[in-house]
């Protein structure tokens, strides 16, 4: 009986002891579990480019516009797609890039963030804001404004 | 009596043994790999024969928008653009078929236009069916071109059909995926008909999703539909008229992919992903010419976010020779048919080259 309770109690204080991450943190981890060579402190933007979602077409669509934003360095440019559905060629020809990383396995969208393609907003080390991409809001939003 | 039972016995023994000793075939990895060094992401990949040489095409229509070819023995032979055209004819594309070594196809997105272009990505033919969106026709891939025949896969879009509608509009995706033809597709005229009218109905109802994975393969005398929906390939001859069903029955998986009813995918708009993810289902049907062959792949659920999958080898009669399942560690659920017999597509870590074994039955 008492090893029983001794059993509950090292279970039970192991599951206090789990840390739940936060969205920021679990960006961070995926940057470090990927070897990427930037700091998550550096953005203040995070442009999410994926096949995901029912709008392919949005998703070319907001790969195109927002790539005239690639110069802003506070913005870090998550690309989770090879190419062959989303148009990413301006992301790829740039030499040695600093705030553009390739994930080609589309890990990032297994943290659970953002359900397509999108804005995440970063302040002080927490995600303040999600933004998808949707045919209804493709058109109207300036979205590195928001 | 018991002398009987042991005449009995010796009798069966010696028939037994009488009996000639049969080879059991069986689907065998050769461990000759061959490795395209392609230098970008592919979208489909496409084998063909010209002038009794082999070839393969790997293509990209977004990014690179191109196709390199190489020969089967691993050299690399042309580029064939696709920027050009793109940008001379506001065009984007959606599907490849190389016709020789010398002259490819592409079918337009959205405008029913068909090129036949040459080594140098010049136009030698521009065959124009946008006239036929007026009637609710849209030409989607893939593109086959056999004996001047042109077959593409067609969504319909009937103009009676209220857009606002959800069930309405679901039946334009059931219409989806059959087949046009043309038959004058190498000449100025073109006479374009529509096949397989009533077919794509089956596989789901009204007030379910009809966003599967479908396929046809065309043969010399057969054109097979299948649809990761079900688990069944519909044969047809070349006047599609119906010849037989065949039961895809698989040893290692269940196949367990079901339609999704609209209102529940509304809800929950990663559904149709999850579902698709986690079952399995027909994935791809192949043909070995040669050696009359069908190889049927079976994809299972995913693990790690690749598929281990399984193929089913049918002979001309479609009966089941045999079945072998394939790690996803190692494998991919692709592969094209050669001389040499199948390749199967291989897992690489660069996703910039594509690597495939040599299989057969034998």
């Amino acid at each position: 009986m008492n090893r029983l309770f001794l059993l509950l109690l090292i279970v039970f204080l192991q599951s206090c002891s789990q840390k739940i991450e936060s969205d920021y943190q679990s960006i961070e981890s995926f940057l470090n579990k990927g070897k990427y060579n930037v700091n998550l402190e550096d953005f203040s933007k995070l442009v999410v480019i994926n096949d995901k979602g029912d709008c392919i077409v949005c998703n070319n669509t907001f790969a195109k516009y927002i790539s005239e934003n690639i110069s802003k360095s506070n913005t870090l440019f998550i690309i989770s797609q090879d190419g062959t559905k989303v148009d990413i060629s301006a992301y790829i020809d740039i030499e040695e890039p600093s705030n553009i990383i390739f994930d080609y396995k589309d890990d990032f969208s297994d943290l659970g963030i953002i359900r397509g393609s999108g804005i995440i907003t970063l302040k002080d080390k927490e995600v303040i804001d999600v933004f998808i991409v949707t045919p209804q809001n493709i058109q109207t939003v300036n979205l590195l404004e928001r | 009596m018991k002398l009987k039972y042991l005449y009995i016995f010796l009798i069966i023994f010696a028939a037994l043994s009488c009996e000639k000793e049969t080879q059991v075939q069986e689907l065998k990895l050769s461990g000759e790999t061959i490795t395209f060094d392609v230098g970008f992401p592919v979208r489909d990949i496409s084998s063909f024969s010209s002038d009794g040489d082999e070839y393969i095409a790997f293509i990209d229509f977004s990014t690179h928008r191109k196709a390199n070819i190489f020969s089967l023995d691993n050299n690399f032979q042309k580029i064939i653009s696709f920027s050009g055209l793109m940008k001379d004819e506001r065009e984007t594309f959606t599907a490849f078929y190389p016709i020789s070594i010398d002259s490819f196809a592409l079918l337009a997105k959205h405008t029913n236009r068909v090129y036949i272009v040459d080594a140098n990505s010049e136009t030698i033919l521009k065959k124009d069916y946008s006239h036929h969106l007026l009637e609710g026709i849209e030409m989607f891939k893939p593109l086959i071109i056999e004996n001047s025949v042109l077959r593409t896969a067609f969504g319909y879009f009937p103009a009676n059909y209220s857009t606002m509608d959800p069930v309405e509009h679901n039946k334009i995706k059931i219409n989806n995926f059959i087949i046009v033809e043309d038959s004058l597709f190498l000449t100025n005229n073109n006479k374009l008909t529509l096949k397989f009218d009533s077919i794509y109905s089956r596989f789901t109802k009204n007030d379910e999703w009809a966003i599967e994975t479908k396929g046809f393969l065309v043969t010399n005398d057969k054109v097979i539909l299948y649809s990761s929906y079900n688990d069944s390939l519909y044969v047809f001859n070349k006047d599609y008229k119906i010849k037989e069903i065949i039961k895809m029955t698989s040893d290692f998986y269940e196949k367990t992919l079901r339609p999704i009813k609209i209102a529940d995918a509304k809800k929950n708009v990663d559904l149709v992903n999850e579902r698709a993810w986690n079952s399995a289902m027909l994935w791809k049907v192949k043909y070995d010419s040669l050696r009359k062959l069908y190889y049927c792949f079976i994809r299972g659920p995913h693990i790690e976010k690749e598929f281990p999958f399984s193929i089913i080898v049918l002979d001309e009669e479609f009966n089941k020779l045999t079945e072998k399942k394939f790690s996803e560690k190692e494998y991919k659920p692709d592969g094209f048919t050669s001389k040499k017999g199948f390749y199967l597509e291989k897992q690489v870590e660069d996703i910039k080259t594509r690597s495939f074994e040599l299989m057969n039955y034998e």
